[in-house]
């Protein structure tokens, strides 16, 4: 059969249906080349025999017809079905068996199979059955060998001893297991068979007793670590039901390295049921690591909305800590973000980068250095911060702010080493007055850490009060400034030439404090 | 009982298990027409007597047992009102709640000892690797695989496989561990006798409502009364 040839009578609306089972009769004998018009079944089945080598020229017409009138079949009167079963049940096996091998790209082939198997002979339908398998090139198994037959022979033998439902019954029961094996063979494309589904027993709600809650069955799967189209099939009813929950809620509890949890997972483990989650109050948290679990990185997107936009502190926490459980690969999640006009998503997005440790372009985050808000600035320095290459920037950055947390920032970070970029701010706010009283003690000391000769200065700046009468450098009075500056220059400047004077005429003081610190020893208070 | 061996189906069961010993997947087409042809035998089945299959050898008893245990769920489905549907499924499941045995060396069904620690654990094994096999297979055997799963579990929550999940066991799961149970003792194994009928009604009854469903093992019982008016029951 050619492709087109077939694609041309698929689209034919319906053989059968218009014509009749008289007329699909007629379609018959006319494939068969027959010259009457209504011959009987027998005789149109000898007389395709009698055509010896043409004969199997005739399968394709003749498995056409058949398939493309199951409308028609299905209605057709029970003297034009006898006609058909006569015909298929007297016709040789192996241009029945041509014929099906044509079949096989007739699309809805299980439906027209069922038709088949309700209406024609038990013996036509026996004679099909033995074709189908001839023209998948399968041999039946040994079981279906046996009770194929048998049961068939049963619906005869029940049709001739009994006048009650029982011939009915018998014949049904065959019919369901042709209907089944018709359903399962590759007729001719040497695929594998299909998913036997006229097999499947009767679904859910039509049982009873013997009805299966999809929850028992994923149940027995997790327990089990089963997958399969069982399976499959109960996820699916589950979810279809609303019952994503309570998927979600057997999955916290499923072992680990189970192919059946794994499966469960990628199906609810979904960004929607996720948002669906999130977006419940309180949200539960156990049952959102589970999905997360299943989602790994694409969970961010609901995440980082739930950062950005709930309004419930605990969520936003939650889905926080979450998206700093996933790492790094948030970044570029969280980038498009950077752009709310809300100072507090910026805030969060940036300590999201910050804590997940995520490679964020730097020049990105720099920008925000200079934001309004004090909180973004204080965000985004501890961001840079925590990378060398921009360490000291910020540092810079920070000591220029005004802000007091910003300035904690930058001088607790300073701690590690002053840049010396940074000294010349630090000095001219520290001499200006300007510097915050309760870091400028701080402040000195990391000024006396540098060699730079503005730090000298602006540590002369505080210990000096100008010169004595007679010309000697005098002390300013002690204050705790005084007293860091002091320390300072003992330390890193004890015979600078300004700086040596003071450091003696502090060593004679009659303060206690005083000498001390002129011998270097005041130090940096916890709360500084 | 009836004269009818049952040779075909206990043929097509044998296969079945060969099938699933050789790691193949369980052809379901061929569980599917077992289970028909049983319930059609049943049909032939007249009142005071079952349609059975009897062994030649202890290599069939996993077979033999299948088959029976299928004919008696049935039965016993019927007797307790289910529709002709849920009969039938009954029968799959049934059919495959031993499964899991196939997977088992021979030579452990067939031990005429006790079984060590050991060779317990690995029985133990099988509803889990039943319900495995079925729930693997291309077919939509929910009841099946339950029952293959549940059919050691009991009333008081004895039994095995340990459930992660708590959960009753299913009502068709406890319809065929009766009939399991009733086949299992009526049969001689190379390690007892066959018990007689009135001592497994008896062993059935007294464990009613507690390891056994009591309305399942009342219908059982009575049904097994009708039938076993000559002793068929035993090999």
């Amino acid at each position: 059969m050619e492709r087109d040839e077939f694609q041309d009578y698929s689209l034919r609306p319906d053989l059968g249906g218009g014509v009749g089972a008289d007329g699909l009769w007629c379609e018959l004998a006319a494939a068969a080349q027959h010259p009457l018009e209504m011959p009987d079944g027998k005789a149109l089945a000898e007389w395709v025999h009698g055509r010896g080598p043409a004969a199997e020229a005739t399968a394709w017409p003749i498995a056409r017809t058949l398939y493309g009138s199951v409308r028609t079949l299905e209605t057709a009167p029970a003297d034009a079905m006898a006609r058909l079963s006569e015909f298929l049940g007297h016709l040789d096996l192996p241009i029945l068996t041509a014929a099906l091998r044509t079949a096989h790209r007739i699309p809805d082939r299980p439906a027209r199979h069922r038709v088949c198997a309700n209406r024609l002979s038990v013996r036509a339908l026996l004679r099909l059955f033995q074709a189908s398998w001839n023209a998948a090139d399968r041999q039946p198994t040994p079981p279906l060998k046996q009770l194929v037959p048998k049961l068939a022979r049963e619906s005869v033998r029940v049709r001739a001893d009994s006048e009650d439902g029982g011939r009915t019954r018998a014949e049904g029961l065959f019919r369901d297991v042709v209907a089944g094996a018709l359903d399962v063979l590759p007729l001719g494309s040497g695929a594998a068979p299909a998913s036997p589904a006229s097999l499947a027993p009767p679904r859910r709600g039509s049982g009873g007793r013997a009805e299966v809650g999809a929850e028992r069955v994923v149940q027995t799967a997790l327990e089990t670590g089963a997958i399969g189209r069982t399976v499959s099939a109960a996820v699916e009813e589950s979810i279809d039901a609303g019952r994503t929950t309570q998927l979600l809620d057997l999955l916290r509890s499923a072992p680990e390295q189970n192919a059946a949890a794994a499966l469960i997972r990628t199906r609810v483990a979904t960004l929607a049921a996720l948002a669906r989650l999130l977006a419940e109050d309180p949200v539960d948290f156990e049952t959102v690591d589970v999905v997360v679990a299943g989602l790994g990185i694409a969970a961010a997107k609901a995440l980082i909305e739930a950062t950005a936009e709930s309004t419930s502190r605990v969520t936003r926490r939650g889905a926080f800590e979450r998206l700093v459980r996933l790492g790094p690969d948030i970044a570029p999640l969280i980038e498009p973000r950077l752009l709310d006009s809300r100072w507090f998503v910026v805030r969060n997005m940036i300590a999201l980068l910050r804590e997940a440790r995520a490679a964020a372009d730097v020049a990105s985050v720099g920008r925000f250095t200079t934001h309004p808000d004090a909180r973004v600035r204080r965000e985004a320095l501890l961001l840079l911060l925590g990378h060398a290459e921009t360490r000291d920037h910020a540092i810079c950055e920070a000591l220029k702010d005004a802000d007091r947390h910003v300035l904690r920032v930058g001088l607790q970070a300073a701690r590690g080493g002053l840049p010396d970029a940074a000294v010349p701010t630090l000095t001219r706010r520290l001499t200006s007055g300007e510097f915050p009283p309760e870091f400028r003690v701080l402040a000195l000391h990391l000024l006396g850490r540098t060699p730079s000769t503005l730090a000298l200065d602006a540590l002369l700046h505080f210990v000096q009060a100008g010169h004595s009468l007679v010309g000697r450098p005098k002390l300013a009075p002690k204050s705790a400034e005084m007293l860091a500056a002091l320390s300072s220059l003992a330390r890193r400047w004890p015979r600078e030439r300004r700086a040596a004077p003071l450091l003696a005429a502090a060593a004679k003081s009659r303060d206690a404090q005083v000498r001390e610190a002129s011998r270097g020893l005041a130090e940096v208070g916890p709360s500084q | 009982m009836s004269e009818t061996p049952l040779t075909e189906e206990l043929d097509a069961m044998m296969w079945v298990h060969g099938e699933v010993r050789a790691g193949r997947a369980l052809p379901v087409l061929e569980v599917d027409v077992i289970a028909t042809s049983l319930f059609s035998e049943l049909r032939r089945a007249t009142l005071t007597s079952l349609p059975r299959a009897t062994l030649a050898g202890e290599s069939e008893y996993l077979a033999a047992h299948a088959v029976n245990v299928t004919i008696l769920s049935m039965v016993l489905a019927e007797q307790v009102q289910l529709d002709e549907a849920a009969v039938r499924r009954v029968g799959v499941a049934a059919l495959l709640h031993d499964i899991g045995m196939a997977l088992l060396p021979d030579a452990l069904i067939e031990k005429a000892g006790q079984f060590t620690t050991q060779e317990r654990e690995l029985v133990k094994r099988h509803p889990a690797d039943g319900a495995r096999l079925i729930l693997a297979a291309d077919g939509l055997l929910d009841l099946a695989a339950i029952v293959a799963y549940e059919h050691h579990l009991k009333t008081d929550a004895s039994g095995y496989p340990a459930l992660r999940y708590r959960r009753p066991t299913h009502y068709v799961s406890r319809l065929v561990q009766l009939c399991d149970i009733y086949h299992a003792l009526r049969s001689p194994r190379p390690f007892r006798p066959a018990w007689p009928a009135e001592i497994v009604s008896s062993f059935l009854s007294e464990r009613a409502g507690f390891e056994f469903h009591p309305v399942l093992v009342a219908a059982l019982t009575a049904m097994m009364r009708r039938y076993e008016t000559r002793g068929e029951w035993a090999d």
